[in-house]
């Protein structure tokens, strides 16, 4: 039953938006079918069913409220038009003179509102590039991507070139579904070499996304033909910054890692690909392109290397394309089992994050839009505190005003007017800072190779998103300040100004409350900062197993020799001339560096072989394929058992070290030694003898538990490319330039990537982490500056209105320091209230910060001890200041004032 | 104000709203719960709020198409809580001018064979 009352509470304050006279004729008649709609609606859908009622009963108020007034308006009576006009436009005027008539005012308001609208904005076109801005240019809603979940519920956002080609053939759906993989290239012209990023797409890419082509030609259905001549389309950056925007680029012929590519197009500088924060360069066709794929990249569907991005056709609904892909799903699941299977197809919006991405993406970038919006709300308090401060001393002006016959409605237009002038003032500054900032934020580094760029320009949604957070300050403020104004007492206020008269009661228990809210709201916002920097530190301070210091990784893309004899004696040759560099102390070959969250997973049995359509639920392990000395590089010790050497070759039975977790978890008694392990046959034919057990180190991600994991002999299965480790003393860069004239000396065919050290490597997997604390720590500075300004400026203005009350005081005999707990207690009495609020709310909040933190509570005692002692002395600070300044008040002056 | 000399057409078209309230009026005086079920009944304006309800029956007062009824219902029909309301001779004459103008283009449509072309799809 207390649902309905509180509904009817709730509707009767709801009728309150109602004029008198509308009230008077029919607020019982409105009241009582609420009643018994709501009764009707409790008994058929319990309270949610009055929830929506609610909901409508509000949004039918919004609606008959408004011409309820309108008709009851006095004004109804004369023609109201024009003279209406004339007065909206003779309020801003002197909305405008008021404000040029106080311009520090104006001016640190205008900043104030500025700062909060710009880091909203900056946020919202972060968010926008990544998650709303559509990949396609024309009918963006159509297109989708696809992804999918295996049956343990893992993402799965690539898949391998024959079930796409199966998609499709079979889809009737779809208008058409194109393939893309993103890799590097070594760009080889004019006898220089650069390493960019491109897109090895299907033709119809372009098209399908509506690139458009600046000159040149894009990519057609001939160049999807195995048999085409290679051909590529470049982005307009590296037309500019490569070929020098010379159009006789056309037709040129380019190396690409090795390969002759002819240049047919030039991309139109709008369209960036469809990887997040990539600077695509270079787009070329699957056709020519895929062999650097692997020999077998048509036909393994075991490798899934492709994102797949569709256009629905236009009598076709989301729903059915997504029934009929999954048929497609299922019957490529029965038919070719394997553990990463999807089970569930699913579409996403063709945006520029996808999956698993994009749901932590959405996380983040929802996390900060709420932080930046608590900031706004501390800029909005801010400016209010100083308008109403202003008011106060305008109160003589609008008593007059309203003895003069103002309506009191007209005053709050007055002040709504005056505080729509400064946040239309302080968007368009806003936007003008956002334009700095986005830039800034939207570059993030994660290697010195490899800037990811965001295409976080502000377009039309961000434009009309700064609107309406504008819009929404103007209102906040000017609500604010209006409440308090336009209930003065003409008489009182009328009268000579005297200590008395000065009307501070009610107005500062309002500036007080505000100024306490924001000072729980920065805290926060500190305390989500001080989390953030602890868990950086937390995961800086995680022992990875290994040791990366002093090792430089290079990726080597071999993928031209095919034949394993040869792909043999080329690694053997590189890590034979590598290890005798000077410095290097070891070399070694792995299919990934360590903590890479795409190392592959098999699965494995102890007692047998895998079965291919039986075994989809046995244990797995992550898995890498290394050279001998891979231990010794990355410094991860044997606890049993030998490590690999050069007698395991493929002449010689198939060998393993399992980690420790796996040992445990296999043979929990006795030793893993000389046992036999099964993996899944496209990984191992044979079964592998253990001949080691390593010690556990992080495989994928930082923040994962001790999982399972083994290692497979590299010259036993041999791959095209893998990484190359090596420890030296020398510094990195130098090692990294011998590493790649010794490959350029082997063959100069061969291309290194991405070559970095591998602390850096490893560093990346700490960049949301990084991120997070990097941006929370500027938003809670600002929010904190802005909270202390608030502060600051409330004890000053009791100081300067008290002056006389101060003089006296101490005319009577009072001590400075009674002076100084007066104005100093003030402020602390504010901060004390703020923290007493901020405190439990800030504990409810943090957990949600809980996913994105590393070995850190959300509710971490420590961090909210600094947090608040750091609150507390900034306050003090900021109210300190004036009481030192209400120490210098001189008793004559002050008294001769009274 | 209603003006008795006003033209039932200076009111078309009505709002949709408008004329189905008149069209509950025409069967006898309402209260404006009943007014909202016979709505309802209909299947159209199954939300509509008590706030727009009062207010189009303050416009349609204003109007002169209804009025507040004195005539009660039999005692044990009458509802004592409820004001009812009831359908003015302007507003039956501006019911039926609507009606008739809504027949009008109904009558248009069919000739352009639209109606018929709706009722095969």
């Amino acid at each position: 039953m207390s649902t309905l009352r509180l509904a009817e509470t709730c509707f009767r304050w709801l009728m309150t938006a109602y004029p008198p006279r509308f009230r008077r004729a029919h607020g019982l008649a409105l009241f009582e079918l609420f009643r018994d709609d709501a009764r009707a609606a409790y008994a058929d859908g319990g309270r949610g069913a009055v929830a929506w009622l609610m909901c409508r009963a509000a949004g039918d108020t919004m609606r008959a409220a408004p011409s309820a007034w309108l008709a009851a308006s006095p004004r109804n009576a004369r023609p109201p038009r024009r003279f209406h006009v004339t007065g909206w436009l003779n309020d801003v005027r002197a909305s405008a003179r008021h404000l040029l008539r106080a311009p520090a005012f104006t001016v640190l308001s205008v900043a104030t509102l500025a700062a909060g609208i710009g880091a909203n904005v900056t946020i919202f076109a972060l968010a926008n590039a990544v998650l709303l801005r559509p990949l396609a240019s024309y009918q963006p809603d159509r297109v989708v991507r696809l992804a999918g979940r295996t049956p343990s519920g893992a993402p799965v956002s690539r898949f391998a070139f024959a079930d796409f080609s199966e998609y499709r053939s079979r889809s009737a759906t779809l208008a058409d579904i194109v393939a893309v993989n993103q890799s590097g290239f070594m760009l080889s012209a004019d006898s220089r070499r650069d390493e960019i990023l491109g897109e090895v797409v299907s033709a119809r890419y372009l098209r399908l996304l509506g690139a458009r082509i600046a000159i040149g030609r894009g990519l057609d259905d001939a160049d999807d033909l195995a048999s085409a001549a290679p051909t590529a389309v470049i982005s307009a950056a590296l037309w500019r910054r490569r070929f020098g925007a010379d159009p006789a680029v056309l037709g040129r012929s380019v190396l690409l890692n090795g390969s002759a590519y002819a240049v047919v197009g030039v991309a139109d500088a709008s369209f960036n690909g469809s990887f997040v924060g990539a600077p695509t360069d270079v787009w070329v066709p699957i056709a020519t392109a895929g062999s650097s794929l692997g020999a077998d990249w048509q036909t393994n569907r075991d490798r899934r290397p492709f994102a797949l991005i569709a256009r629905l056709r236009a009598n076709a609904s989301l729903e059915q394309s997504q029934t009929e892909l999954q048929v497609i799903a299922d019957d490529l699941a029965r038919a070719y089992p394997a553990p990463g299977r999807i089970q569930r197809i699913e579409l996403s919006p063709g945006t520029l994050v996808s999956g698993q991405q994009r749901t932590l993406a959405r996380r983040f970038l929802t996390l900060l839009l709420g932080l930046v919006a608590l900031v706004l709300f501390v800029s909005c308090a801010n400016v209010a505190n100083l308008l109403l401060a202003r008011a106060l001393g305008r109160r003589r002006e609008f008593a007059l005003r309203i003895a003069l016959g103002a309506s009191r409605a007209h005053l709050a237009r007055l002040l709504l007017g005056e505080s729509l002038l400064l946040a239309a003032v302080s968007g368009g500054a806003a936007l003008m800072l956002a334009q700095l900032t986005t830039g800034l934020v939207a570059v993030i580094r994660p290697l010195p190779t490899l800037t990811l760029r965001l295409d976080a320009r502000l377009d039309a949604r961000v434009l009309v998103f700064a609107g309406l957070v504008t819009l929404a300050a103007a209102v906040v403020v000017g609500a604010i300040a209006a409440l308090q104004i336009v209930a003065p007492d003409v008489g009182p206020a009328l009268k000579e100004e005297t200590a008395a008269s000065v009307g501070r009661r009610s107005g500062a228990r309002l500036r007080g409350a505000l100024v306490a809210i924001q000072v729980s709201v920065s805290l926060m916002l500190l305390t989500g900062a001080v989390l953030f920097a602890r868990s950086v530190r937390q995961a800086e301070a995680i022992d990875l197993g290994l040791n990366p210091g002093g090792v430089v990784v290079l990726d080597v893309d071999n993928s031209h020799r095919t034949a394993p004899p040869a792909i043999r004696a080329f690694f053997g040759t590189l890590l034979q001339r590598v290890s005798s560099l000077p410095g290097v102390e070891a070399a070694a070959l792995s299919t990934r560096a360590p903590l890479d969250t795409s190392t592959p997973i098999a699965r494995i049995n102890a007692l047998g072989p895998v079965l291919a359509t039986v075994d989809l639920a046995s244990p797995s392990a992550s898995y890498v394929l290394i050279s001998p000395r891979y231990l010794d590089v990355v410094k991860i010790p044997l606890v049993d058992g030998r490590p690999f050497d050069d007698r395991d070759d493929d002449r010689a039975p198939s060998v393993v070290i399992v980690n420790q977790t796996l040992a445990s978890r296999l043979w929990p008694e006795g030793s893993p030694l000389g046992r036999r392990l099964w993996l899944d046959p496209q990984v191992s034919a044979e079964p592998c003898t253990v001949v080691g057990v390593a010690r556990n180190s992080k495989y994928l991600t930082i923040g994962e538990e001790p999982q399972a994991h083994l290692y497979l002999a590299f010259a036993q299965h041999p791959r095209a490319g893998a990484a190359i480790l090596v420890r030296t003393v020398e510094r990195s860069d130098r090692a990294i330039d011998h590493v790649r004239a010794t490959l350029s000396g082997i063959d100069p065919a061969v291309q290194g990537f991405f070559a970095r050290p591998l602390t850096e490597h490893i560093a990346v997997s700490l960049l949301p982490v990084r991120l997070a604390a990097g941006l929370s720590f500027v938003v809670a500075v600002l929010g904190l500056i802005l909270a202390t300004v608030g502060l600051y400026a409330l004890v000053s203005f009791l100081v300067a209105d008290r002056t006389q009350e101060i003089g006296l005081r101490m005319a009577l005999g009072a001590t400075p320091a009674a002076v100084i707990r007066m104005v100093l207690g003030y402020g602390l009495r504010l901060s004390a209230i703020g923290l007493a609020v901020g405190i439990p709310v800030t504990l409810l909040a943090t957990r949600l910060l809980a996913s994105l933190l590393y070995g850190v509570s959300p509710t971490d005692p420590a961090s909210f001890l600094v947090v608040s002692s750091i609150v507390l002395s900034v306050t003090m600070l900021a109210s300190g200041i004036p009481a030192a300044r209400a120490l210098s008040v001189d008793p004559l002056t002050a008294m001769r004032r009274l | 104000m209603a003006t008795p000399r006003q033209s039932p057409d200076d009111l078309l078209p009505l709002k949709p709203l408008h004329f189905l309230m008149l069209l509950a009026l025409t069967n006898g005086d309402r209260h404006a719960y009943g007014i909202k079920k016979d709505l309802a009944a209909q299947g159209s304006h199954r939300d509509l709020g008590p706030g727009t309800l009062y207010r189009s029956i303050e416009q349609m007062i204003a109007a002169g198409l209804i009025e507040e009824s004195d005539r009660r219902p039999v005692p044990e029909l009458d509802d004592e809580r409820r004001r009812y309301y009831h359908l003015t001779a302007f507003g039956r004459r501006v019911a039926v001018a609507e009606a008739e103008r809504l027949a009008g283009l109904v009558r248009a449509a069919t000739v352009r064979r639209l109606l018929n072309a709706v009722s095969r799809s």
